[in-house]
């Protein structure tokens, strides 16, 4: 980021960015990329995603469908995987032993056959707490745990949920001229919303022991004023135990993926996992790394209340006249109705004089990407 | 006893010559309205004198005269009385009889004894004696014992270069042109060279000053000094003597020199005269990019070039990560660039030794210069401190904090801060020795606005003793120490605040002979020492609150000795052949803690089989080699010359970096039982001509290279504060071939070089213990391979005031390691790298053009002022300094970014004084 920076900042005295993308081949090979581990101890479910390497410059998905994925265990047993969703397998609810080794098997749809060296069980250690603090306006949230007498190396995942609520409630809808009441469902569906996110970074550690015994790793900050941080908000906290194999492929991964063009950035590398071809095309070429590993999970809440958040400016609601109903509130007219006032004519029929309404995001959480169905932990 | 003959010749205010005992015969002579050369040919018919004169000055010239029992002398004072006619008589009764006076501008003194034959310890006379009108004139130069003259024995002339102010002048050319002889003077103005007895004409350049030529009859050895007038009327005159002496004449191959006065006119990105930028110019030097700290020589890496700044070894020669080179400009005196055939007595470094060498403080007065520019000021001051003893002192600094001031407010922080100081004082012992003593001092500090700060600093002190034993002996020892370290710094988050510090302290210790025995033979030898104390990271916490774990790598030392040998033969008048021999020691010494490995499987911590501690000063292991160095010259046709060299380096200290350029957090790491020294091999032919009375200057030179046990990085290696980079690194094996083209004007208006180089530099994994193989062991082009490059350097000037200055330069883009996909993984995009340096950037093209404007030149005038203004990148091309592809919110987004993507306009002034 430093090295960014300094590159900006010569960029604004004489210099210029402009965006590249390749026009020629870069040849992308046929590359399986596998992420996932194997997931050990008691009751636990195995996820493992297959994909294709994508040009540069595309941003779809190339999922590897109908593969067949197994985990063996040394002493022969063996567990399906099923595809649940495209490119994605999962096992049913496992209790692998944490004491035998484990390998991953690969056999995709082209009949390539693919397995991952055998792995031994890293037993993760416990988180002890994630907590949170209010440091320049944001909310730090950190995971704490207790190191071994030895240097160890962790990777976390977490998943963020927040609830979100409409600036406004919407009691009306605008149809074919009329101003039709909405049902206290789908006002409830429009107002309340829940939202989730996975982070787009791995985060890992590597711990020494001379640099204590507790490990305080912040996971990521939120501004006060943010939409995370309105109503209410979780994270899920998941720990897991690497090896200094898995720690050091990871690394590479996400350097490769941080360079800042200085020419101080290092070289970036060839990412050499411990998955290989074993069937006669050993040519094919697989991303990953497998590891298997015990988890710990821990959720923590987070109310907003408890934050004295910065309230947010709400939209701007407006007001709207009879001739002006049309054009503000039919599709796509930009606004949705917040309320309408009603005078009755001298036939005692109720007849909209004046409307309030504001951009239709701000009466629907659904339009931010929420879900009206709060999850199961909420 | 001894007998002194003390010559004074002062040519520019003679208008007659005493006459002495041999020229007292009387004659009588009548000529009316008679042609000069009529009457001259007339008293040569008549007397013993012969007489030389150009016949279409004088044969215009009519003249009467009319003598009775008159010497020559008395008679030719009555030819020439009121007309602007010079003549002067030597010993043999020669007469030169001309009407020019451009080439007696000079001020000569000439000593003759024959030091074959005398008392060495003879007490030094007074260099102006009683005898000086003797040598007044036009006249030919005796020089040595005339009793003891056996024409064609060989003979050792030497004396002293300098200036009008008494300062030595280094690297200026000594030649006779008609016998391809020729040698270069030393840092203090010194030469030697080796002559048949008899008549030669000698010559002697240096760029802005006027030549010297002269007639001098060698007797014997004997020894003259020469003063050259600096050439203030005389600006449209040499400018570039970016080689002293001819390629042509002399005997290595890719040497290039670059006078300071021609650095000036090179232009900048900020208008400032730039030492590092100006070599970049040369055919066969490259660099990675426009700001970048290094350069690469011949396919050699930026850490391959050995940077002496008289005898310190510079590490880091770069300010504010490489926009400006870390010398000052105005108190250097000779830059030198040894690409191919390194002299024996340089080592250490693979690719190339760059000798910076400076000034000698002014003896008379206090003088000195100033300048400022958009970024940086400089002053040079240099005087006598008394009789005997001068100082230089030169700074630099930079404001560029203003600069930042204008920036947007998220820029205001940004702190940029570096200066450089160099102080030279010299002290003339005797008449035969004198001590300098180089202090260098650099120091940068800047944090861009980023939270990290980059403090860095060169630190050099050396003190040189130079002797001359006078019977073509002559030595130089060197004592030092440099020092080049780093800090930088991290304290904007308390828990991660740091503090990473990396130290190189070296002393050294030269001792050089330069040995001319009365043959075709010129020796060198000598012993250098050089011991490194390398302490190699420390990482420290940056506050209390920090969490960063401590980390202090024990210091590492080594000893390298070397000991060499070199002979310069001159065969015959066609054939000569230099032979040279380095031997070098090096051992890794204790205290230490070293790790062994398997030396079957990969090197790394699993593989490890033994660590084993050694005490203080215990040698740990020891490489030794033996590198040949070989130049030959034969000269195929007049001004037609073929060469052919051969050149062994071995270099025991690495940088480690995993970056492209030279960055302010790479360290150096000593050779040890697990990193091999670094070889080099390399073999150059070249062919040099002299066209148009040596106007134009045409080389061709190609050359061959292998390199081994460069160091390499595995995948994702960590470098710093690593106690173990054994097991980051791997060795690989190189090899590099070129040929390089040039055509250079070294006079007249229009000066200025043209070079064309075709270049490749491919390197593969060779190591067996690496465990990993970039591009599957295949060769893989280097990082600075560009295989065309193109370079057009040149200044015209339009009157002596009023100068312009243009550099064009065109190269294929450097190689640069893109992906060859994006994948995703942990919910984002990531890049899939694969084959190293698999594609390049667009090529560089580049114009800068300057004005240079001196102020007047008024000869008593105190100040003295010089303006460059000038416009660097004129087209405004984007030239991309990097591809690079990066994540954005999980999305993989592909930038191209250029530094200098408009053209950047500059203004400097100097003002000397």
């Amino acid at each position: 980021m430093n090295k960014v920076r300094y590159i900006i900042l010569l960029w604004l005295i004489v210099g210029c960015r402009e965006s590249f993308i390749p026009d020629f081949e870069t040849g992308v090979d046929d590359f399986l990329v596998v992420e996932g581990f194997i997931h050990a101890g008691t009751k636990r479910v195995t996820t493992i995603e297959l994909s294709r390497v994508i040009p540069l410059g595309q941003q779809v998905r190339n999922p590897e469908i109908r593969a067949s994925v197994s985990i063996e265990a040394e002493d022969g047993d063996q567990f399906y995987l099923t595809e649940t969703d495209r490119g994605k397998y999962q096992t049913d609810s496992l209790s692998l032993p944490v004491d035998k080794k484990y390998r991953l098997r690969i056999i995709t749809r082209d009949a390539a056959e693919y397995a991952s060296e055998w792995v031994s069980v890293s037993i993760t250690t416990a988180i002890n707490d994630v907590t949170w603090s209010i440091t320049q306006s944001q909310v730090v949230i950190s995971v704490q745990t207790t190191a071994p007498n030895a240097t160890s190396f962790y990777k976390w995942d977490f998943s963020e949920t927040w609830e979100l609520h409409s600036d406004y409630q919407s009691a009306y809808y605008y149809e074919f001229g009329e101003f039709k009441p909405r049902s206290p469902e789908e006002m409830n569906r429009m107002y309340f919303c829940w939202r989730n996110a996975r982070p787009n970074k791995l985060f890992t550690l590597s711990h020494s022991p001379l640099a204590g015994e507790t490990i305080n790793y912040p996971l990521t900050q939120i501004f006060l004023n943010s939409e995370r941080t309105s109503v209410r908000y979780s994270i899920m906290v998941e720990q897991r135990s690497l090896t200094e194999a898995a720690y050091n492929y990871l690394q590479i991964i996400e350097k490769n993926t941080s360079i800042s063009g200085s020419l101080f950035d290092p070289l970036p590398s060839e990412v050499q996992g411990n998955i290989y071809s074993i069937n006669e095309n050993a040519q094919a070429k697989v991303i990953g790394f497998m590891g298997a590993s015990t988890t710990d999970y821990k959720r923590i809440f987070i109310l907003a209340n408890d934050l004295n958040p910065i309230p947010n400016a709400k939209c701007p609601a407006e007001t709207f006249i009879l001739s002006q109903f049309e054009s503000a509130f039919r599709l796509g007219g930009g606004y949705m109705p917040i309320s309408v006032t009603f005078v009755r004519d001298e036939f005692f029929q109720l007849n909209p004089v004046q409307a309030t309404g504001a951009a239709p995001y701000c009466l629907d959480c659904r339009l931010k990407g929420g879900s009206p169905v709060p999850p199961d932990f909420w | 006893m001894k007998t002194h003959s003390f010559l004074f010749v002062f040519a520019l205010l003679i208008l007659s010559t005493q006459s002495k005992a041999q020229q007292q015969q009387l004659y009588t002579v009548k000529h009316e309205n008679r042609s000069i050369p009529y009457i001259l040919e007339n008293l040569q018919a008549l007397s013993d004198f012969r007489f030389f004169y150009k016949r279409s000055e004088l044969d215009t010239l009519y003249a009467s005269v009319s003598a009775t029992n008159r010497t020559i002398p008395q008679i030719l004072d009555l030819l020439f009385l009121n007309r602007k006619i010079y003549y002067a008589i030597d010993t043999d009764k020669n007469v030169i009889v001309t009407r020019s006076i451009a080439i007696n501008t000079e001020v000569v003194f000439a000593q003759g004894t024959d030091k074959s034959q005398e008392n060495l310890s003879a007490p030094a006379q007074p260099r102006l004696s009683a005898n000086a009108v003797e040598g007044r004139g036009n006249r030919i130069l005796e020089i040595g014992d005339k009793n003891k003259y056996i024409p064609g024995r060989p003979v050792q002339l030497s004396g002293v270069i300098r200036n009008t102010d008494r300062h030595p002048i280094q690297a200026a050319s000594v030649q006779v042109e008609a016998l391809n002889v020729g040698v270069a003077s030393d840092s203090l103005g010194h030469y030697k060279i080796l002559l048949p007895s008899g008549k030669h004409n000698l010559i002697i350049r240096f760029s802005g000053m006027e030549n010297f030529v002269k007639t001098i009859m060698l007797y014997g050895s004997g020894e003259l000094d020469i003063q050259l007038s600096e050439s203030v009327k005389n600006l449209e005159e040499v400018v570039i003597q970016a080689e002293a002496t001819s390629n042509v004449k002399s005997l290595n191959l890719g040497v290039a020199q670059i006078s300071p006065s021609f650095v000036k006119y090179i232009p900048t990105a900020f208008g400032e005269a730039d030492v590092l930028r100006s070599i970049l110019t040369l055919p066969g030097v490259k660099s990675i990019g426009e700001v970048s700290t290094g350069f690469n020589v011949r396919g050699g890496a930026a850490d391959q070039n050995l940077i002496l700044f008289n005898d310190a070894t510079i590490y880091n020669p770069a300010h504010f990560f490489g926009f400006f080179s870390a010398f000052n400009s105005e108190v250097v005196s000779g830059i030198e660039l040894f690409k191919s055939s390194m002299p024996a007595k340089y080592g250490g470094r693979l690719s190339s030794v760059l000798q910076v060498s400076t000034k000698t403080g002014n003896p008379k007065n206090l003088t000195g210069s100033a300048g400022i520019g958009p970024i940086t000021a400089r002053f040079n001051l240099e005087g006598p401190i008394n009789k005997k003893t001068t100082f230089v002192l030169g700074g630099r600094t930079t404001y560029s904090n203003w600069l930042f001031k204008l920036l947007p407010e998220e820029f205001e922080k940004s702190k940029a801060a570096f200066y450089d100081l160099t102080t030279i004082v010299s002290h003339q012992l005797s008449d035969a020795s004198s001590i300098t003593l180089t202090g260098y001092l650099s120091h940068d500090e800047s944090n861009l606005n980023t939270d990290t700060t980059f403090r860095y600093d060169n630190k050099n002190i050396s003190i040189k003793y130079q002797h001359d034993f006078k019977n073509g002996l002559y030595m130089a020892v060197a004592l030092g120490q440099d020092h080049y370290g780093y800090d930088n710094h991290f304290t904007k988050r308390a828990a991660e605040a740091y503090k990473l510090s990396f130290v190189n302290n070296q002393s050294f210790a030269k001792i050089d002979f330069t040995f001319l025995p009365q043959s075709r033979h010129k020796l060198s030898f000598g012993l250098n020492l050089m011991n490194y104390k390398i302490s190699p990271g420390q990482l420290e916490k940056g506050g209390p609150a920090s969490t960063i774990v401590e980390v202090d790598i024990p210091q590492e030392q080594g000893l390298e000795t070397s000991l060499y040998f070199s002979d310069e033969i001159t065969l015959t008048d066609r054939l000569s052949i230099e032979a040279g021999v380095r031997l070098t020691q090096f051992n890794y010494l204790g205290p230490q803690e070293v790790r062994y490995y398997d030396p079957s499987a990969p090197r790394n911590d699993g593989n490890a089989t033994e660590i084993r501690t050694y005490k203080n000063n215990e040698t740990i292991n020891t490489f030794r080699g033996i590198d040949p160095r070989i130049s030959t010259r034969y000269e195929l046709a007049n001004n037609l010359s073929l060469k052919l060299g051969y050149t062994s380096t071995r270099q025991f200290i690495h940088m480690i970096s995993n970056t492209v350029s030279i960055s302010p957090t790479d360290i150096w790491k000593l050779s040890d039982p697990n990193i091999a020294p670094q070889l080099s091999h390399q073999l150059s032919v070249g062919l040099y001509k002299d066209l148009s009375q040596k106007r134009f200057e045409i080389s061709l030179e190609a050359y061959g290279k292998r390199i081994r046990n460069y160091l390499d990085y595995k995948s994702g290696a960590q470098l710093l504060a690593n106690a173990h980079i054994e097991t980051e690194v791997f060795k690989t094996s190189g090899k590099a071939y070129g040929i390089e083209g040039m055509i250079r004007k070294n006079s007249g208006k229009l000066t200025g070089w043209l070079g064309y180089t075709f270049s490749r530099t491919l390197i593969k994994t060779d190591d067996i213990q690496a465990g990993e193989k970039i591009n599957k062991g295949n060769y893989y082009p280097a990082n600075y391979d560009k295989p065309h490059d193109f370079t057009l350097v040149a200044n015209e000037k339009f009157t002596r005031r009023f100068s312009t200055s243009m550099s064009m330069s065109y190269s294929t883009g450097r190689p640069i390691t893109i992906p060859i996909g994006v994948f995703y993984y942990g919910n984002s995009q990531k890049t899939l790298y694969s084959d190293r340096n698999g594609y390049r950037l667009p090529d560089y093209f580049r114009m800068d053009l300057s004005i240079n404007i001196e102020g007047n030149h008024k000869v008593n005038q105190r100040l003295h002022n010089y303006w460059t203004i000038g416009a660097y990148n004129l087209t405004g091309r984007k030239n991309p300094y990097s591809i690079y592809f990066t994540s954005e919110n999980g999305l993989i987004k592909g930038y191209k970014l250029s530094i200098f993507g408009s053209v950047i306009p500059f203004v400097n002034y100097t003002i000397k004084f």
